[in-house]
């Protein structure tokens, strides 16, 4: 009886997550905590069972075992900096065998935002002008061929990034070239970077990034007509892990570094591990099935789960004393209106939209934590984030009233000359993520709602770009991984003439010609606090309600994970990817 | 015979020529490509001068005839190109995937015939028997069943049941016994779907010639039912059986494809999904010119399979 109810539970999980986890946002709202936040979440995953407090004590032998993991589109190329390699995973994977001249200090904590600390660098300073940049390097560092690292490694690393004939990996190093302008190695030990006539803040960010790592002078350089090479087959670089095996199709397999140069508070070796094995695993069924038979250790953000599905696939896996869902801070989202065309056009109308979405709904409703409508993350920039206060304080951001918000919207779209409201002409795009489509669902709901009706189209991603481009959308629904640890993440993506969203074309409207200048304005100053006034004003303007840009906000998505993985830091952007510190608990060895 | 064979050896090129110019083009009429792939992920940067130099690296900026010409040209050379994705060529891909998939493909064949013909016998035999309506249930639940939910349904099965799946693959050179335990399953979800129609078939066919009088009279003759049954009715009622199992070759390559992802079997169909995700089109038009082939020749050994099973057909 217990195998059959076993059977027809399991088969509800898999057919639920086979439809994409419900396909009525609405009847997922009704069957979803919506208390649940973030700091609730990761306080509840973060209390220590029996086993960990044991394994806390020195006394622990926290070496030995492998981390078993899945990624559905696994790593292109070996090389990080690959043009082949797009998306998030290379930088994901790729990190455990890469180092960086700085990194973030871990756990990441939401109080202070990001802390640089020394990794291939032991320390830096900065010119009296900002524009300089001096780097000490960490002597007797072994690449993992054997070679030792030194400044040329440094400077080949960022002149291939800086080699405007060179093709690399769109993602975050090219944007190093908008502002970076020279490396130059003083000694074997001393590296120094110039960034032009101007000061860059964004700098450290930048280069603590999980997608510039330093590369091997002697594998990158090359001779001749091929000024440089990329490293294959196999990853070479400082990091704790040691790449053994690669295929970009079936999966990954490092070895610990037994000669990495981090030893931990204790003076033990670092890693405690022995390696890390990624498989490469698109269907989500399968990934599910693996995690409730224990040949994956934690899920991640790309299997789209909603906490109601986390929760579900703990109890799978054994209940809450084998298995727990960490809340991992993962992207930003974005809804982006065609001001090209009618009825976007009119100001009025875009305004109506402001009033019509509430985002609080989208994050309680699906993924039961999540830093609704900000621009600037309060958690990543504390000291560049307007206080939640004030935030309300903007009529359209007060999302407890959001039957008054609608009633608004409605009469704005009247005195734009719609009041039974607008059938859209260009589709509604969204994305065929089965976690994006039941948070979108819920804003197309509240649009509609509001009068705005459409047809919703959920296109792969190459050619929702293609429509994007050439203007065939409504609205569009954006969703980018958290990479640039960085106050402006938000709004690069998704606020600047510089913005991605739509591809390379400028998004603009009345607004972004300040925007933009305040933007290089931020950017361009380096004391912390001034620059942090400058970025409220900011978020302040961009709550112009013509903006054609409305932020959904900053996802926290639901990670199983098997208790028994120990000392596995989620934070945002790719701290989860690292597992330096990590430990597994003997029955995952 | 010989002139037939011919015939039909000569018009395979130009029916791979026509499928490559159709796969090369409807490719490129889909909106977008790799490079729109890698930007639309980009995240926080995008340059328009590094993408026009991706698109240049690959010869995407070309005109769609030049492209094709260019592929063509070296095609004829025994070049297939090299994925835009991967740091691989296609005959590379070929060389590693396709021996997976054609095990899977034979194993699920093997289990298709296996299946769906002794079950159509024993339906027609029993007709309107309860055999004859589990069998039925059977068939029409292989028919109506999608593949990716019947792959779905052996791997909850198998979780409830033994808390296991097959875990990563593993080659059958490098390790026969955990292979054949990992392509098992997948092989019988496509043995099952596969067997399907063959036992519908299977049992139409042998109730058509079991009504013949040239039955009656060897039941007349008192041979034994199992004679009858083998050597006088399923020969006869094989032709057109012989032509589905050639027609199954189709249905195992497109049940591959999820099948293949499900069971985590890196074959051929799991090439082809991460191929279109990623507008892999090197890979692509050479997966499908390879499956393309495949398909003629199953269809060609179909038709001379015919002349030798039954001497009335005789090829011109």
């Amino acid at each position: 009886m217990r195998k059959l109810l076993t059977i027809g539970l399991t088969l509800a999980l898999v057919f639920s997550f086979a439809c994409g986890g419900g396909d009525d946002a609405s009847e997922t709202a009704t069957t979803t905590s919506s208390e649940t936040s973030a700091t609730a979440q990761a306080k509840a995953a973060a209390q220590p069972t029996k086993e960990e407090k044991t394994a806390s004590s020195p006394s622990v032998n926290r070496s030995g075992g492998i981390l078993l993991r899945s990624d559905p589109f696994g790593v292109p190329h070996s090389d990080p900096y690959s043009s082949k390699n797009g998306g998030a995973s290379p930088g994901w994977y790729l990190s455990s065998a890469h180092n960086r001249l700085v990194e973030y200090a871990k756990p990441f904590n939401p109080t202070e935002g990001p802390v640089f600390v020394p990794s291939l660098a032991t320390d830096w300073n900065v010119s009296d002008d900002g524009t300089e940049w001096t780097f000490n390097l960490r002597p007797g560092v072994q690449w993992h061929d054997g070679e030792t690292f030194d400044s040329a490694d440094v400077v080949a690393t960022f002149e291939r990034i800086l080699d405007p004939d060179q093709a690399i990996s769109p993602r975050v190093a090219v944007g190093l070239r908008k502002f970076l302008k020279s490396v130059t190695a003083v000694d074997d030990d001393t590296v120094v970077f110039n960034t032009g006539d101007e000061p860059s803040a964004v700098f450290l960010s930048y280069i603590a990034n999980w997608y510039v790592p330093i590369s091997p002078d002697h594998l990158i350089r090359g001779s001749g007509e091929e000024k440089w090479n990329f490293i294959e087959p196999l990853s070479v670089g400082t990091g704790p892990f040691i790449m053994k095996e690669h295929d970009p199709t079936t999966g990954i397999t490092f070895e610990r570094n037994p000669n990495y140069w981090q030893k931990d508070d204790e003076g033990n070796q670092l890693p405690y591990m022995d390696g890390i094995n990624v498989t490469v695993e698109k269907d989500r069924t399968r990934v599910i099935a693996k995690f409730v038979t224990g040949q994956v250790h934690m899920t991640n953000p790309f299997y789209g789960l909603s906490v109601e599905e986390a929760e579900a696939l703990v109890d799978q896996a054994g209940g809450k004393d084998k298995a727990v869902v960490y809340p991992q801070a993962h992207g930003f989202f974005y809804l982006m209106m065609n001001k090209d065309l009618p009825p976007f056009d009119n100001p009025k109308v875009r305004e109506a939209v402001h009033y019509a979405v509430n985002q609080q709904e989208m994050f309680d409703k699906v993924l039961g934590a999540g830093i609704a409508g900000r621009w600037v993350n309060p958690e990543m920039a504390p000291e560049a984030a307007i206080s939640a206060e004030e935030f309300k304080g903007f009529a359209w951001n007060d999302f407890g009233n959001h039957s008054a918000n609608v009633g608004k919207a409605k009469s704005l779209l009247a005195e734009a000359g719609h009041p039974d409201g607008i059938d859209l002409a260009q589709p509604i795009l969204t994305s065929r993520f089965p976690l994006f489509e039941n948070m979108y669902g819920i804003v197309v709901d509240q649009l509609r709602e509001a009068g705005f009706r459409g047809e919703t189209q959920a296109p792969e991603s190459a050619v929702s770009r293609q429509m994007a481009l050439d203007g065939q959308f409504s609205y569009l629904f954006g969703a980018r991984g958290v990479t640039l640890l960085d106050a402006t993440n938000g709004i690069i993506l998704g606020a600047t003439s510089f913005a991605p969203a739509v591809g390379s074309k400028p998004y603009a409207w009345e607004g972004q010609a300040k925007v933009d200048a305040l933007y290089q304005t931020a950017n361009r100053t380096l004391d912390a606090q001034s620059r942090g006034m400058i970025l409220k004003d900011l978020e302040r303007f961009l709550q112009s309600p013509d903006l054609p840009v409305i932020p959904i906000g900053w996802t926290i998505q639901s990670i199983p994970t098997y208790r028994c993985v120990q000392n596995w830091i989620p934070g945002p952007g790719n701290f989860g990817q690292e597992h330096t510190v990590t430990w597994l608990l003997p029955e995952c060895r | 015979m010989t002139r037939y064979l011919m015939q039909r050896l000569l018009l395979m090129p130009v029916t791979l020529l026509l499928l490559s110019m159709l796969i090369f083009g409807m490719l490129r009429t889909i909106p977008g490509d790799v490079v729109d792939f890698l930007f639309d992920e980009a995240g926080t940067s995008a340059e328009a001068t590094l993408e026009h130099k991706i698109r240049a690296e690959y010869g995407l900026d070309r005109a769609i005839h030049i492209q094709y010409w260019d592929w063509l040209s070296h095609v004829v050379q025994g070049e297939f190109g090299h994925s835009f994705r991967y740091n691989k060529s296609a005959t590379d891909v070929l060389k590693e995937r396709f021996p997976r998939s054609l095990q899977l493909m034979v194993m699920g064949i093997i289990g298709a015939v296996g299946i769906g013909i002794p079950l159509g016998i024993l339906s027609a035999r029993h007709a309107d028997s309860w055999i004859d309506h589990v069998t039925r249930v059977f068939a029409i639940g292989g028919l109506s069943t999608p593949s990716f939910v019947v792959a779905a349904v052996v791997l909850v099965i198998l979780i409830a049941l033994f808390d296991w799946i097959p875990p990563n693959f593993v080659s059958f050179t490098s390790d026969p016994i955990e292979n054949l335990k990992i392509t098992i399953f997948p092989a019988i979800v496509l043995a099952y779907v596969a067997a399907a129609p063959l036992m519908r078939l299977t049992r139409s066919q042998m109730l058509e010639v079991l009504s013949q009088d040239y039955i009656r009279t060897a039941r007349a003759k008192g041979l034994s039912e199992r004679v009858v049954l083998v050597r006088h009715a399923l020969k006869n009622a094989m032709l057109p059986i012989i032509t589905v199992i050639g027609l199954l070759v189709e249905r195992l390559i497109s049940g591959s494809v999820i099948v293949e992802l499900v069971f985590g079997v890196p074959g051929m169909g799991a090439a082809l999904v991460d191929a279109v995700g990623n507008r892999d089109y090197p890979i692509l038009q050479f997966l499908v010119i390879v499956i393309g082939t495949v398909i003629l020749a199953a269809n060609l050994l179909v038709d001379l399979a015919y002349a030798w099973l039954d001497p009335r057909v005789r090829y011109t």
